[in-house]
């Protein structure tokens, strides 16, 4: 082979290559070798050398191109390509190639220049202000961005990371700095917990999850460190966090800290409960802006909040507080009032009982408790506890700090059991509203009403042919089980308006979901939340046993009935003529719905559950209503 | 090749290791001992080689004959022979010219173990061998066994097994030498007592609230009532079973056999035994319904009610006649020492249950196809079902398709009996719902009524006014009627400061006879003044005990003032009701339904102690019912203060 073919042939070769450092310097090599031989024709040995610059001047542009041009190996690549032109002059045929290429990298080095200026220029911002903080941030984004667009893939790969580690930088020290000017307000809006809450023993499971799930609770009480520390033993029992709130704090924020503090609750993690507190200032007259606004906008905080967070959402309310306005209520779509009763004569003496190992009769003492322990709370019953060795004072003192807000809000209430049970000699008569209640079943079938308003039949036949025509029509329970979805859907919640008219209640909302579970329990046929204000089926259950869900529309509904008798209302007489509810049932309703058993289908915790009042009483009012249908059952 | 590489020590160590390793059996020691042979028959063995396989020889045969000796007398055999072949060992070896010291030392220790084992198994016996055929010889001795084995195990934690196994045998023999004593002597009394009982095929039962109640009903006897003996044994089984006891059924027969130091001898024998896996037993007598003479009938009674006094378990006596009156039987005979009773009718399952159940088994997998069976045998199952028992229930539960003939035939059989026993039965226990297709509850003696208008022989005009006062509700009639029993017209300040505990007593019980004239309670329950705390509780003030029948009262706190006596005296009798609607007919006293009836007797069935979780107790059904109760009866009292006169 003649030195010209091999010179062709590796022309050829590292033509159709890549020019890799690898294939460049092998092919570089072998044309040494030609080279080294002294009788080379002068043809040969310029050719040879004409390849051997042209493949190291593409090899250098490649290599730079494939580091991501740093300037360090660009400058290297220029000087060699220098010379090679300085050695051969300007007549080769290559000089155009390694003309180009020179011009090409200077053109790199030019824009990784401009890039580092620009950054140089971005970190010289005022790290005092705020907008020139996020003019920064948003300036290197652009910049990052511009830069890794297809026509600057050329850019220096350490310069492109140096400048993603100095947005990352800008963040940090942007939160640092927000978390430092904003610290005054988080302060103000979140509230802590006195860490002597953990210690404390005795509390109220008003809060329980059971009866509140999906609703906002306004929460009545004379003192507002009791909605707190109950809501505090609340979470903490069900493993979660709470966050206090305070209202008027949040409300008077400006644009940017409202900003940071919304995110600052809104990315917390999921297994949160919150306590809102402040309201009553947070609407005093001295604010500027009109209460009105003020109003909405607490609505629509509130219900971001509810509709965020998957825990409960506990607003500290008074009676009658503007929160019940239909401004602040327009905004949000559930809210429940609880009142929060104070602990119950039996438990504050057994409670001292059981702490007081020396005192074995505290029945000489009822006559002290009774007058000095009516307004503690559990909070006050637990510090009084504390302070074992002189617990008459401890106790007389809170007492005497919160009596005048206790009586006002005792005076407020329709009747007294709602907040204080009937053994206290403090708690009122019961103020009973003597009328007699009207049964107005209009935009109901004539069928359903020719039950209802049949007075021959007893009350439980009344009520259960008439639920009974509303769910089946004339068709069979298992052609109630065949229905459309949508069918059921429409029928289970006639039902439940249908007995809304028989407790006088108003219509709750009603969600017939797919498949519904609890936290403990993976299929539930029905619950009831927000102490009647929602009520939810499961809508698997009604396909699979329809008569199953006769039974659990009355039992839900039972439940709503049974929240209408205690919360704040007055006393009905008809409570008692068509349900035999008396006052004490109502407070026992009252003060099971504030320590709810929670369901377990497994141990003890059964019992519990199943035979706790509110529970035993619904089932029992079901099964009546059931028997009392039994017969046209069978007909069917 | 490698076995050549073996140097005679490693051989020799390997042989001895093979030895022990096989707990020294005669084959591999036999063979051992010939390789150690060749070892000290070769010529070319150094010196210490040979001494070395003589000296394991010499173990190797105290090894075995110590492992001859355990497995001799773990077979029961003379071990003096082994103990003479180690003996002669040692002396062998001393005799040597260089004694091994420490084989002589190891021989020697296990000569003094084997001889510690041939004492020990000696020791034992020889207790056994004394007590001979004497009953509480071998009682004692059998405990004196144990007592030895429990002190060398103390000594030798890690003492062989042979004597464990030996002591044990022992110990068995000792029990069957004892059962068949006592089998001798009190004729068949052991064996009932320890009779197996099996009702595990029969899965589906009830748990009656009133035999749960154990701390209550504790020392007292609770008649069961059934047609069926049978069905009386399946329900005592299955509540012992519920709560983790066994059941022990004696036939009176075997009852009046016995000597009455026999029987609580055997007693506390069962007792010891069942402590021992840590349970308890409830004793119940059959057979006691079939017993006519009057005398005989008498003395049984006695018997068992100054048993019941002893005995720390529950007792129950087994009724189908349903007109023996056991409860007064037991409760008149001990003088003044009163003994508890009280009865209680095992009904039938209900109907719904009934349907429930045989649609899960025979109507399908689905809802709707059992539907469809219980629309198809409703009927039958009405009719057919209705007087087999819990334990009929079972027997057609199992009988796959033949369940239909099987629960013909348990229902033609039983039927006279059933008819025979509902018409006996004392008119309020609850035997069967209406709800079933019989006509035995329309033959049956009807049910007390509650009658406002008798006169109570403590009635003055007063009284006479209040209860017959039109304008006056139910419960205000209860609450004024009360404060005025209890005050006599006087004020609260007389019946805390003037009057004696006897007279406080006295009308503590004519309130209660109002009270339970408008619960609907046939009997007045008896009232109890309690001087220290009740039960467990210090903070307890009232208790009903006895299933309604007993009341008892916390004198301290009814002593302080009228109120507090009226409201735990309201408190207790609603309880009083609530027990005795259990298993008595409905009667709707105060608009209660029987859904309400029904979830008293379930939560009493699982009733919640107060030494809990204080809501979970004060917010169950029976407790806030109670509760409930006296609250609406002050304030009814209250609300219609002006109505009433006292003067």
């Amino acid at each position: 082979m003649t030195y010209q073919d091999k010179i062709k042939q590796i022309a050829l070769k590292i033509e159709n290559s890549e020019f890799s450092f690898e294939e460049s310097s092998k092919a570089v090599d072998e044309l040494n070798k030609i080279l080294a031989d002294k009788d080379i024709s002068i043809e040969n040995k310029s050719s040879a050398e004409d390849l051997r610059d042209k493949i190291t001047a593409r090899g250098l542009f490649s290599s730079c191109k494939s580091e991501g041009y740093p300037e360090s190996s660009c400058k290297k690549a220029l000087d060699i390509l220098a010379s090679i032109i300085a050695r051969r002059g300007a007549v080769s045929v290559n000089s155009r190639l390694v003309n180009d290429i020179i011009q090409r990298i200077n053109n790199e080095l030019t824009i990784n220049s401009e890039f580092s200026k620009k950054l140089k220029k971005i970190n010289e911002f005022d790290s005092t202000k705020e907008n020139e903080f996020l003019q920064a941030i948003s300036e290197t984004e652009k910049l990052i961005k511009n830069y890794e667009k297809s026509e600057y893939e050329q850019l220096d790969r350490d310069l492109l990371t140096y400048a993603h580690k100095k947005l990352n930088e800008f963040k940090v020290e942007y939160n640092k700095f927000r978390e430092k000017r904003y610290s005054a307000y988080i302060k103000t809006v979140f509230l802590k917990v006195p860490k002597e809450y953990d210690n404390y023993k005795y509390f109220l499971g008003v809060f329980s999850q059971a009866y509140y799930n999906n609703c906002v609770i306004s929460a009545v009480s004379f003192n507002e460190e009791e909605i707190i520390f109950n809501a505090y033993k609340q979470s903490q029992k069900d493993g979660k966090s709470l966050l206090i709130i305070d209202l008027s704090s949040y409300l008077s924020l400006k644009e940017d800290a409202e900003k940071y503090i919304n995110e600052k609750i809104f990315t917390e993690n999921n297994n949160l409960d919150v306590v809102i507190i402040g309201v009553e200032n947070a609407f005093s007259p001295v604010m500027n802006v009109s209460q009105n606004e003020l109003l909405i906008k607490a609505g629509e905080f509130i219900n971001e909040l509810a509709k965020k967070i998957n825990g409960r959402i506990i607003v500290s309310n008074k009676l009658n507080n503007l929160l019940d306005s239909p401004l602040f209520q327009g905004q949000v779509v559930k809210v429940s009032q609880i009142i929060v009763g104070v602990p119950q004569l039996s438990l504050v003496c057994q409670a001292l009982q059981n702490e007081n190992k020396e005192n074995n009769d505290i029945d000489t003492e009822k006559e002290f408790i009774q007058n000095n322990c009516y307004a503690i709370g559990f909070l006050g019953l637990n510090k009084t506890i504390e302070n074992l060795s002189n617990w008459k004072i401890t106790a007389s003192k809170i007492n005497s700090i919160n009596k005048q807000s206790f009586f006002e809000l005792l005076n407020n209430l329709q009747n007294t059991y709602s907040l204080i049970d009937s053994d206290w000699k403090i708690a009122g008569e019961v103020k009973v509203d003597q009328g007699e209640r009207e049964f107005d079943f209009s935009g109901f079938d004539s069928e359903v009403k020719q039950f209802a308003e049949n007075t021959k039949l007893s009350i439980y036949e009344r009520i259960g042919r008439g639920l009974y025509v509303i769910m089946y029509k004339n068709g069979t329970e298992s052609d109630f089980a065949k229905l459309s979805d949508e069918e059921i859907t429409e029928r289970l919640k006639t039902g439940c308006y249908y007995l809304c008219r028989w407790f006088l209640l108003k219509e709750p909302i009603v969600t017939v979901v797919a498949d519904l579970k609890s936290d403990i329990n993976s299929n539930v046929a029905g619950m009831c939340c927000g102490g009647g204000k929602e009520i939810m089926l499961n809508l698997s259950t009604a396909k699979n046993s329809p008569y199953y869900m006769f039974s659990t529309v009355a039992h839900e509904m039972f439940h709503a009935y049974q929240h209408k008798t205690h919360n704040g209302e007055k006393f009905n007489k008809w409570y008692f003529d068509y349900f035999g509810t008396t006052p004490k049932r109502s407070e026992f309703y009252r003060i099971n719905s504030q320590n709810y058993a929670d369901f377990y289908t497994v141990d003890d915790r059964y019992a519990a559950y199943r035979y706790q009042i509110l529970e035993a009483d619904t089932n029992i009012f079901t099964a009546d209503v059931c028997d009392a249908i039994e017969d046209i059952r069978r007909v069917n | 090749m490698p076995q050549d590489c073996i140097t005679y020590p490693e051989k020799i160590e390997k042989i001895y290791k093979d030895c022990k390793k096989s707990d020294f059996i005669y084959n591999t020691v036999q063979s051992g001992l010939e390789k150690l042979k060749e070892i000290i028959e070769d010529k070319y063995a150094s010196d210490e080689n040979k001494l070395y396989a003589k000296n394991v020889k010499t173990s190797l045969m105290v090894g075995l004959c110590y492992a001859e000796c355990k497995r001799s007398n773990f077979e029961g055999e003379n071990v003096e022979r082994s103990t003479s072949i180690i003996q002669k060992l040692i002396d062998n070896e001393k005799k040597l010219e260089i004694p091994n010291e420490t084989v002589l030392k190891q021989t020697e220790k296990e000569l003094v173990a084997l001889n510690e084992s041939v004492a020990f198994m000696n020791s034992i016996r020889g207790v056994l061998l004394t007590a001979g055929s004497d009953a509480m010889a071998l009682i004692e001795g059998k405990r004196q066994v144990e007592r030895l084995i429990a002190e060398r195990l103390k000594t030798y934690p890690n003492s062989d097994d042979y004597c464990d196994v030996i002591a044990k045998k022992e110990i068995a023999l000792a029990e069957k030498q004892i059962k068949e004593k006592f089998n001798n002597s009190f004729p068949g009394l052991y064996d009932s007592l320890f009779r197996e009982i099996d009702f595990s095929k029969y899965k589906y039962c009830k748990i009656f609230s009133a035999l749960l109640d154990n701390d209550i009903f504790q020392n007292s006897v609770l008649v069961l009532l059934s047609p069926y003996e049978e069905e009386i044994i399946f329900n005592a089984y299955r509540q012992a079973d519920f709560i983790s006891k066994k059941l022990v059924v004696i036939e009176t027969e075997v009852f009046e056999s016995a000597s009455e130091d026999g029987f609580s001898f055997c007693l506390s024998q069962l007792i010891n035994d069942l402590k021992s896996i840590n349970q308890n037993a409830i004793i119940l007598f059959v057979g006691l319904d079939k017993v006519n003479a009057k005398t005989r009938k008498e003395k049984l009674g006695k018997r068992i009610a100054r048993l019941s006094k002893e005995f720390l378990g529950q007792i129950y006596i087994a009724d189908t006649k349903g007109n023996n009156n056991f409860v007064e039987l037991i409760k008149n005979k001990e003088g003044e020492n009163i003994a508890r009773a009280r009865e209680l009718v095992l009904a039938m399952p209900e109907i719904e249950d009934v349907e429930n159940l045989l649609s899960i088994q025979f109507g399908g997998a689905n809802d709707e196809e059992r539907q469809i069976f219980l629309q198809e045998n409703r009927d039958y199952i009405k009719s057919v079902m209705c007087n087999l028992g819990y334990l009929g229930l079972n027997k057609v539960l199992i009988a796959s398709n033949r369940w239909k003939n099987i629960a013909e035939k348990l229902n033609k059989q039983e039927l006279l009996t059933f008819k025979k026993f509902a018409e006996d039965l004392d008119g309020n226990g609850y035997l069967i719902s209406d709800k079933w297709l019989t006509d035995v509850n329309k033959k049956r003696k009807t049910s007390t009524f509650y009658d406002y208008d008798i006169r109570f022989d403590f009635s003055d005009e007063v009284l006479d006014n209040i209860l017959s006062n039109a304008n006056l509700s139910i419960k205000a009639k209860i609450g004024h009627a009360v404060t005025y029993c209890l005050g006599c017209g006087n004020d609260d300040s007389n019946y805390a400061n003037d009057i004696d505990t006897d007279e406080r007593l006295v009308r503590i019980t004519n309130a209660a006879s109002v009270i339970a004239r408008y619960l609907g309670l046939k009997k007045v329950p008896r009232i109890e003044f309690s001087k220290g705390t009740l039960g467990k509780n210090a903070s307890l003030i009232g208790l009903c005990c006895e299933g309604g029948a007993l009341i008892k009262l916390k004198a301290s706190y009814c002593e302080k003032s009228l109120q507090n006596t009226k409201e735990v005296l309201l408190h207790e009798m609603y309880h009083s009701m609530q027990h005795i609607a259990v298993y008595e007919p409905y009667m709707g006293m105060l608009g209660v339904t029987k859904n309400r009836y029904k979830d008293w007797q379930e939560n009493f069935n699982c009733y919640i102690d107060c030494g809990g979780n204080y809501y979970n107790y004060y917010l169950q059904l029976v407790e806030a019912d109670a509760e409930i109760f006296v609250a609406d009866v002050v304030l009814e009292e209250y609300s219609s203060i002006s109505v009433v006169k006292y003067n």
